[in-house]
């Protein structure tokens, strides 16, 4: 690690170089894969109960216990198996790995103020959700809300500076359709992991527009939006301008920088990866999530660093088209 | 009670009668906006064929067989795209990009056109335009299916059959296409 390493950063220009140590967390007792099966759909069954019971009282002698033992058993087995360690462990893996700068969004304290308890943002995460909202939270496109428990700092192999925002969750996908117990890497499981993720990089040219290019619901065409000429672009992408600096001309600007070879791409991308994106300026803003199917942390661990790098290639790849 | 029943009957049948006639002339000026993509991506192609024939012959001066051809494959797209067509336009399209890369075979086997800085840019434009052609065609491949399915499909089919709502053409390659377009670069000089 050079001494005075700077990384390029979308929020603060330039940050010197870090990479947070994360100590191997040890064994711990993992539950096999069903155990978390049963626990879930335990507490579907009693979310259910409980429902019934405003109606019908004695489903509540089921309901109520029925959650407080699946909550248990849930938030039991992940401390059990150190799951939120080991995830730690494998993030911090990767940036050793690639030599990329990483940080740990950790979940801070909860301090009281007034009468309420509030939980304060870490300060990284916060610029991220106030930069970029329209990623970051959960609106009719986007089911799943994206708060970040890890960043990395690196260069693509082509030397392009990246920043990553990246996040975890467990996927089980016992009661899902195949589709869903499938991932990009051929693997299939019940159980598996879902990565959410947002890379932004340097246009190394100011656009003079802030562009939101982010999924439609349903996959369907909005009403009130910028089209182009592609029915497929169109029902994947719902297209704004939410800021133009240079006048009239910002929605021509953007139309001209989606040329057919990039809404082709960016239909493939969406395809694969749920990709939006947010043009601000000269920085380009790339969001999406890939899933990992297998409860074995050893092939979750080998496929890891192949997604996220892939991701951020991809995601990088979009440069060469809006330059 | 009943005629109120009617109405509103009336009122639903007639607002998804316009709804899906609307959709449909949607979907058609949609498959016209994709066609015109793809005529400004070929009128590019066309366009940069005089320059690199140029810039070639610069460094080839004897070889008049192989730019002769180029610009008769030229001559014939420029033709095709006039007639709107879009089975003629991707034969003589393909012809034209079969002669393109045979071209471009060649100059890549004598670095004394390849040292020509213009060879070289233009055949960067020339592969940068081949990518928006083949992703142009694509998309407007994308809204002729759209169409195809409202038309195909219930309600669609009446409404369509109704205004003569025509079924468009996809821009594919044909099998001489194929043929030509997969066909190894070959140069006799």
């Amino acid at each position: 690690m050079a001494v005075g390493r700077k990384v390029w950063d979308p929020f603060a220009g330039t940050l010197p170089f870090e990479r947070q140590h994360v100590a191997e967390p040890g064994e711990g007792v993992k539950l096999p894969g069903w155990v978390n099966t049963v626990f879930g759909l335990l507490a579907i069954a009693a979310s259910i109960a409980i429902v019934i019971a405003f109606f019908w009282r004695p489903a509540a002698w089921f309901g109520v216990p029925a959650l407080v033992v699946s909550v248990v058993g849930l938030f039991g087995g992940d401390l059990l198996a150190r799951t939120a360690a080991r995830r730690d462990r494998l993030f911090f893996r990767l940036a050793e790995k690639n030599d990329w700068g990483f940080r740990l969004i950790e979940p801070q304290m909860r301090p009281r103020k007034g009468t309420r308890r509030r939980r304060p943002v870490d300060p990284f995460a916060a610029r991220v959700y106030q930069t970029i909202p329209d990623l970051c939270r959960p609106r009719a496109g986007q089911l799943i809300p994206l708060q970040l428990q890890a960043m990395y700092w690196g260069d693509t192999e082509a030397k392009i500076p990246f920043w990553l925002g990246l996040q975890q969750y467990e996927v089980d996908a016992t009661i899902a359709v195949e589709t869903i117990r499938k991932d990009g890497f051929g693997g299939r499981g019940l159980q598996g992991k879902l990565f959410n993720m947002v890379v932004a990089y340097d246009l190394e040219r100011d656009t003079g527009i802030r562009a939101h290019l982010l999924a439609e619901a349903f996959d369907r065409d909005g009403w009130r939006d910028i089209k182009t000429e592609s029915v497929e672009f169109n029902d994947r992408f719902n297209i704004s301008i939410a800021d133009d600096r240079v006048g009239d001309g910002g929605q021509l600007a953007l139309l001209r920088a989606l040329t057919p070879a990039t809404q082709s791409m960016l239909i493939d991308l969406h395809d694969r990866y749920q990709a939006q994106l947010i043009i601000d300026g000269a920085t380009v803003y790339f969001a999406g999530n890939d899933r990992i199917m297998s409860d074995e942390d050893e092939v979750v661990a080998a496929r890891f660093g192949a997604l996220v790098e892939q991701f951020a290639e991809a995601a990088v790849s979009f440069k060469r088209f809006v330059e | 009670m009943t005629g109120l029943v009617l109405i509103l009957l009336l009122v639903v049948l007639l607002g998804a009668y316009i709804l899906v006639h609307n959709g449909l002339g949607r979907a058609v000026t949609q498959v016209d906006q994709g066609w015109a993509g793809i005529e400004v991506q070929l009128k590019r192609r066309h366009d940069l064929v005089p320059g690199l024939v140029t810039a070639v012959k610069s460094a080839l001066r004897h070889e008049n067989a192989i730019f002769d051809r180029i610009l008769d494959a030229r001559m014939e797209a420029v033709k095709a795209m006039a007639g709107h067509d879009p089975e003629t336009m991707a034969q003589a399209e393909a012809a034209l990009a079969g002669s393109l890369r045979g071209l471009i075979a060649y100059a890549e086997d004598n670095p004394d056109i390849t040292a020509t800085a213009n060879v070289a840019t233009f055949q960067k434009q020339l592969e940068e335009t081949e990518d928006q052609i083949a992703a142009s065609r694509r998309l407007y491949n994308g809204n002729v299916q759209n169409l195809n399915a409202r038309i195909v499909t219930f309600p669609g089919n009446i409404v369509a059959a109704l205004h003569r709502f025509r079924q468009a053409k996809p821009f594919e390659m044909t099998e001489a296409e194929r043929a030509v377009t997969y066909e190894r670069p070959r140069i006799e000089l």
